[in-house]
């Protein structure tokens, strides 16, 4: 085979897989800038893709259908924001709860899809004129579904928010230090309670991406785990929208070397190595962004650390 | 006032699983009848027992490494261990008649236990050594372990006459757990009561279960009393991976007698939420077990007579855990009226 087609393939899977983990993972760095640790993203995504699932098959509009896997995910973290922020409970745990939640709920409304192979036309790609001209970036980057296109935007945005408006410097000094923050006049409650539920919203966005882009019908357990990968990916990027971008994509080509030394007929290892793969490298990215000299100056001073107003 | 919010974080759970049934047109008496039928029929009960087995294994297991603050995911890939590891020893004394019959299975579950050990050891050398978090490496591990017992049963260890089917041949009878007479619960009950004591001695009567509560409550404080953390968390995690992967042991050669891909339909997950509900007291969590066990019996029930999903188990499961949760909050402040 022409290496140039494999490699464009390549990079096609790589945009696809890294994008849906990219919304996710911008989502995460919001909730979690703001001193929120939710781990229950695996749930809000499923929960997403199977919100946005029944309103695309209902509605054939993809736009409605996104907006309810948004939704969906706010829904879902508003407990989470509540249980954590509100109610002051251990966050790891109550991010447990949310993903078991999410997972069941899924589960359990999308039975009924699962059983009778309901399926959607996946969303069509929109070429960009000129720059899908680029050979290998081109066809991958620039001929993509219009939810892919949104999670590039988002990287700005949120960098934007996060770094240029006061909004995003309020938000980060309520992760950092919430009660200075709190002599400071802003409100650490409303803050969180927002960083959370966008978070949550882009965690259904991320679903939504996987099942109207990628999967033409609903399964169990449809997002392997890409949640978690999302949740790792917050620690690889340092907390920053910027960096999310890379770390995405090269979780996506990760991702997609099952597929490409099957296209090959690679035979050497069994495939089911590769598969292993996203898995293992998130430990071991783990391993060396958890060292001290990487994590100690960026995570947010207070996160997972609930807080309460001294009377 | 502690009871009382406990019950009525129970009845809230109740209340909103109850919503989601009647908007899923699903008559809520109905449902909670058939969830808890378990309850009601000797022959049920002793299924939700079965259940119980792993369900307890892994609880157990967690409630030693949560005292000590470590917060463990990975019941679920520890019991694919442990699956993996009691076929290989299956398959390998198939072959070598290494070990008389009697002799079996003891020495297969040290082996188990110590192989799943070594597994369980990973993540908590990762946090001492690197601080990576521990929620994550568990999980990503129950993946990964979760593949490799796939790839095993439908590749290298696929039954040659089992027509093609995706199992491992079947376990001869020395590699069974006797079923208790009259009853469908086999004898690795025994090990689970025997865990659940060993746990609660481990942690109210050794000096080991002392550093384990030092460590938990303060990561300093352990510090500056001489307490080798890594030493604590390895060795926490050591015995709660193995536990988990004696579970494991338990649903091969006690329920299905065979490898089977996806064996486990996610005990290792609701180990956990026995383990926080019961308040990570170990007599608590035998019983704890059982109730789990009998849900899931019921969902099962549930899934048969009224074709719900038995994802409504996780639902209720995951609803319990966060009002039980919310209501922490309410035993720990008091509540003041201020003028």
């Amino acid at each position: 085979m022409d290496p140039m087609i494999i490699l464009t393939t390549m990079f096609i899977l790589m945009v696809q897989e890294g994008s849906i983990l990219l919304i996710a993972t911008l989502g995460e760095i919001f909730t979690e800038r703001s001193g929120i640790l939710n781990l229950g993203v695996e749930g809000l995504m499923c929960f997403g893709a199977l919100s946005s699932f029944i309103v695309y098959y209902l509605t054939g509009n993809w736009v409605i259908a996104t907006l309810a896997a948004a939704f969906a995910g706010l829904m879902l973290s508003l407990i989470h924001a509540f249980v954590s922020i509100t109610l002051k409970v251990n966050q790891t745990v109550s991010g447990l709860a949310i993903t078991i939640l999410g997972l069941g709920l899924s589960s359990f409304i999308g039975r009924p899809l699962a059983l009778s192979r309901v399926r959607i036309e996946p969303l069509e790609s929109i070429r960009i004129p000129v720059l899908s001209e680029i050979p290998v970036i081109g066809p991958s980057f620039f001929n993509q579904n219009p939810l892919v296109y949104f999670s590039y935007v988002m990287v700005i945005i949120l960098w934007f928010i996060l770094y240029k408006t006061s909004f995003g410097l309020n938000l980060r000094s309520v992760g950092e230090n919430p009660s200075m923050a709190d002599s400071l006049g802003i409100n650490v409650f409303l803050t969180r309670y927002i960083a959370t539920l966008v978070g949550g919203a882009l965690c259904g966005v991320s679903g939504a991406l996987l099942i109207l882009g990628y999967y033409p019908s609903w399964y169990d357990g449809i997002t392997a785990g890409r949640g978690w990968i999302a949740v790792a990916l917050v620690i690889f990027s340092s907390w920053n929208p910027l960096y999310a971008f890379f770390g995405a994509y090269f979780f996506g080509l990760v991702g997609t070397l099952n597929a490409t030394f099957q296209s090959i007929g690679f035979r050497m290892i069994p495939t089911d190595f590769f598969r292993t793969l996203p898995y293992l490298l998130t430990i071991v990215v783990l391993v060396i962004f958890s060292s001290t000299r990487f994590r100690r100056r960026k995570m947010p001073a207070s996160l997972g650390k609930p807080y309460t107003r001294e009377l | 006032m502690s009871f009382a919010i406990s019950l009525a974080s129970i009845l809230s759970a109740f209340i909103i699983s109850g919503i989601i049934f009647v908007f899923s047109n699903v008559d809520p008496i109905l449902a909670y009848y058939n969830l808890f039928r378990s309850f009601t029929n000797s022959a049920l009960l002793s299924e939700a027992v079965v259940r119980a087995i792993p369900i307890m294994l892994v609880a157990l297991g967690l409630t030693l490494a949560y005292k000590a603050n470590f917060i463990s995911v990975g019941g679920e890939g520890q019991i694919y261990v442990g699956g993996i590891v009691i076929t290989f020893l299956v398959l390998w004394n198939a072959q070598n008649r290494f070990l008389p019959d009697p002799l079996f299975m003891p020495i297969a579950i040290i082996f188990v236990f110590l192989f799943s050990s070594v597994w369980g050891i990973i993540p908590a050398l990762l946090k001492a050594r690197f601080e990576t978090n521990e929620v994550l490496t568990t999980l990503m591990m129950n993946y990964i372990a979760q593949i490799i017992s796939n790839y095993l049963v439908i590749g290298p260890w696929k039954d040659p006459k089992g027509y093609g089917f995706p199992h491992s041949p079947p376990f001869p009878e020395y590699a069974r757990f006797p079923l208790i007479p009259g009853t469908t619960i086999n004898s690795s009950i025994f090990i689970g009561i025997f865990a659940a004591i060993a746990i609660y001695v481990i942690l109210a009567k050794t000096k080991f279960g002392f550093e384990v509560k030092v460590v938990g409550d303060s990561y300093s404080a352990a510090k500056y009393a001489g307490i080798s953390y890594s030493k604590v968390v390895c060795l926490v995690m050591a015995i709660s991976a193995g536990l988990s992967g004696l579970a494991g042991m338990s649903l091969l050669s006690g329920v299905i007698g065979r490898l089977r891909p996806d064996f486990s339909p996610g005990y290792g997950y609701t180990g956990i939420i026995v383990a926080w509900l019961c308040n990570l007291n170990p007599f608590i969590i035998v019983l704890g077990s059982i109730f789990f066990g009998g849900l899931l019996v019921g969902g099962e029930v549930l899934q048969g007579s009224m074709g719900l999903s038995v994802g409504i188990t996780d639902v209720f499961q995951a609803l319990l855990l966060i009002t039980t949760l919310s209501g922490e909050f309410f035993k720990r402040y008091k509540l003041v009226w201020r003028r």
